[in-house]
């Protein structure tokens, strides 16, 4: 065997984010994008490469058992062509979608954004500079005309088979007074499942636009989802983003609503149903910037058998923006012994004409409420199911395109059912 | 055969006995009431029956047609046809009221069986509309911030889509108004039939003018310890329940 064969099978037994070379492999491969990209990825990667030793306490990880997003499972990366798809006849009047991939060909410069905006800096900014050095895919979604029908944009993402790592750098512009529904879907890889994804999305709302974006994860219980989002929010803007996840052993989760100009709305919801092992980390953050925004979030769990969960939650309010109405809640609900859920509420207040509240709670299932479902006829399982459904519909609900409302209220039920 | 028939029924709670060894039987087409002092155990009964665990049952049978209550699971006991219509009904959050009762008689189908939508709401607002509930109630959540007299008749509604054959209602007529205790008791009028059997537990004779019954128990300390005819509930209004209590123990 040549020395040169030898290598190329040693580099591949062994592909690691630790080594150099793996990034200027890619870079090679890529030299073809344009300067600017080029120094973004590269910019990226050094700033990766340098990052401390993981910290013992880091507070952006707490009570996360963090070696389960751990790097080391991955041997590659996914192909780009199979891990995210626009569903067809998603481009409209005014509003457009396009692939990363395909634009970097055709019209580089409508990506410039990109490294402008930051990541959501909530503590998985190994994945997040990864994600810019390395992705070869995502989506750009654009508006600069207001035809909403309601009818959402559909965008997937395929878990990559086992051992495989999809990186998804995604943008969203929505010019002045738009309006668009985006679904996303994070769909399981049946015949190899226990892939990973990075999707890192970052948004920018010009003012009095309007972004409805629902969330519908339903990955395999091996695969590892890490989303990370950062949402920036014009003039009276507005912009929800409902989550629905049920799949995947473990996810995390940050994202960032910043109210940006002054009259802004952000409506955040999360709904997770854990069971197994399943590990579901998520760190938000509201940070109001401007007077007179409002934001409210509400983030539910129903955790079975040894599930868990982590919710960490800030709510920041800058000296100039008076006059905020900001809220956050996140509930539990534990179905065994075994469960656990863990809250870190917080509050971060420089104004002093604010509303604000926080709230958490963990419980479990009041066993007269019990009883009094069972008396109708129906077994303690569907009974819980019951209970579980009606405790996470809540989030769901804020859904105000009711045929998609209803369809994840049903995808909630089936998984349920399940 | 038909009948629900309790017999030196003994049950407690925490070590504190509560029902003494009560014996009743309600035959199918007939509608008992039964009234006593707070505490004398009657709501107890109603869950007793119906299978709540708090409760353990130390003796004696409750069987409906030809099956013994006792040591079934609250679910079972449902889909065998018997109904409680709760003193204090839960609230559930965020499941409908429609999609409960669905639920519920979905439980009473085959695995892969399931009520037909357009039929079910038909079914269902007929019903509503029986019983004088806005159909905007089918989407709120079940009980959820219900005033006591929307919880009451909801239990009514759900017993009417629940078809059944032996019904318990406790305290049913209380926290309703005027007008409202005449529409439920016309609900459970409706009801009425040969094939069914209903017990109405109440403190107020009132109801039974609208509900009238064949028999009236009086029940003291965990017994039942006089039975008479509908003027019974009368002489009870008037004199109160001291004297049925020292003549039971003379
Ligand atoms: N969970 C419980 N724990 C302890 N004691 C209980 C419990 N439930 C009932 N009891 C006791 O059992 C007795 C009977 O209660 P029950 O509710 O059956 O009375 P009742 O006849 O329905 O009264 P009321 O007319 O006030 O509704 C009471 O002394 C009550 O305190
Ligand atoms: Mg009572």
């Amino acid at each position: 065997m040549s020395q040169e064969t030898l290598s190329i099978i040693s580099s591949m037994d062994s592909y690691s984010f630790k080594q150099p070379e793996t990034f200027t492999h890619f870079a090679e491969s890529r030299s073809w994008e344009p300067g600017w990209l080029a120094d973004y990825r590269k910019e990226c990667w050094d700033s990766f490469a340098s990052l401390p030793e993981r910290l013992l306490k880091d507070e952006t990880w707490r009570f996360s058992p963090r070696a389960r997003f751990g790097l080391n499972k991955i041997n590659g990366l996914a192909d780009p062509k199979e891990s995210l798809i626009i569903e067809e006849n998603s481009s409209k009047d005014g509003v457009s979608i396009d692939l990363f991939d395909r634009l970097i060909l055709d019209q580089p410069h409508c990506l410039s954004l990109l490294p402008k905006i930051a990541g959501p800096d909530l503590g998985a900014n190994d994945y997040s500079l990864l994600t810019g050095a390395f992705a070869e895919t995502g989506y750009l979604l654009r508006a600069n005309r207001s035809v909403h029908s309601g009818q959402p944009i559909i965008v997937k993402h395929i878990e990559p088979e086992a051992g495989k790592i999809a990186f998804h750098h995604s943008l969203i512009e929505l010019e002045a007074n738009t309006e668009v529904t985006l679904v996303e879907k994070f769909i399981a890889n049946e015949t190899n499942p226990g892939g990973t994804i990075s999707s890192l999305l970052k948004v920018r709302l010009g003012d009095g636009a309007r972004l409805h974006r629902i969330v519908l994860q339903q990955c395999s219980k091996s695969a590892t989802l890490v989303q990370l989002e950062n949402f920036i929010i014009g003039k009276d803007g507005y912009l929800s983003s409902t989550n629905l996840h049920l799949g995947c052993g473990q996810t995390r989760v940050e994202s960032k609503g910043v109210l940006n100009g002054p009259g802004s709305h952000f409506e955040y919801g999360s709904a997770h149903s854990g069971d197994s092992n399943q590990l579901f980390d998520q760190r938000t953050i509201q940070v109001h910037e401007a007077p007179n925004c409002t934001s409210n979030l509400l983030c539910k769990n129903v955790l079975r058998n040894e599930a868990k969960s982590i919710f960490s939650g800030l709510i920041k309010v800058r000296k100039e923006a008076q006059h905020t109405d900001a809220y956050q809640t996140n509930r539990n609900l534990l179905l065994s012994s075994e469960a656990k859920a863990d809250s870190l509420p917080g509050l971060e207040i420089l104004a002093n004409e604010v509303k604000c509240s926080h709230g958490a709670t963990t419980s479990r299932i009041d066993p007269q409420e019990l009883f009094y479902l069972q008396s109708r006829g129906m077994s303690l399982k569907d009974a819980e199911k019951l209970i579980a459904l009606g405790f996470l519909s809540g989030p769901l609900n804020s859904v105000s395109h009711e045929p998609t409302r209803e369809w994840i209220l049903n995808s909630l039920a089936d998984s349920l059912e399940s | 055969m038909n009948s629900l028939k309790i017999e030196n029924l003994q049950a407690s709670i925490e070590d504190k006995p509560i029902l003494n060894g009560l014996t009743l039987e309600i035959p199918k087409g007939e509608v008992h009431a039964i009234m006593g002092p707070n505490g004398s155990g009657k709501s107890t009964l109603a869950k007793v029956l119906a299978g709540h665990p708090d409760y353990k049952v130390t003796g004696g049978t409750a069987i409906l047609d030809n099956e013994n209550l006792i040591g079934m699971e609250p679910d079972e006991i449902s889909r065998l046809g018997l109904f409680l219509a709760f003193q204090y009904p839960m609230e559930v959050a965020g499941v409908s009221i429609a999609n409960f009762i669905r639920a519920a008689r979905n439980a009473r189908l085959g695995k892969d069986e399931k009520v037909k939508a357009v039929d079910f709401y038909k079914e269902l607002y007929e019903h509503m509309d029986a019983l004088g509930m806005d159909r905007k109630f089918t989407s709120r959540s079940l009980n959820d911030g219900f005033s006591g007299g929307e919880k009451k008749r909801c239990e009514i509604l759900q017993m009417s889509m629940l078809n059944p054959k032996y019904c318990i209602l406790d305290e049913t007529d209380s926290g309703l108004d005027i007008d409202a205790l005449r529409v439920v008791s016309e609900g459970v009028n409706r009801m009425r039939n040969p094939e069914r059997g209903i017990l109405v537990i109440t403190h107020y004779q009132r109801l039974l003018d609208y509900i009238v019954p064949d028999f009236v128990h009086v029940m003291s300390e965990g017994k039942i310890v006089r039975t008479g005819g509908k003027d019974l509930a009368l002489e009870l209004e008037d004199r109160g329940y001291d004297w049925v209590k020292q003549e039971a123990v003379a």
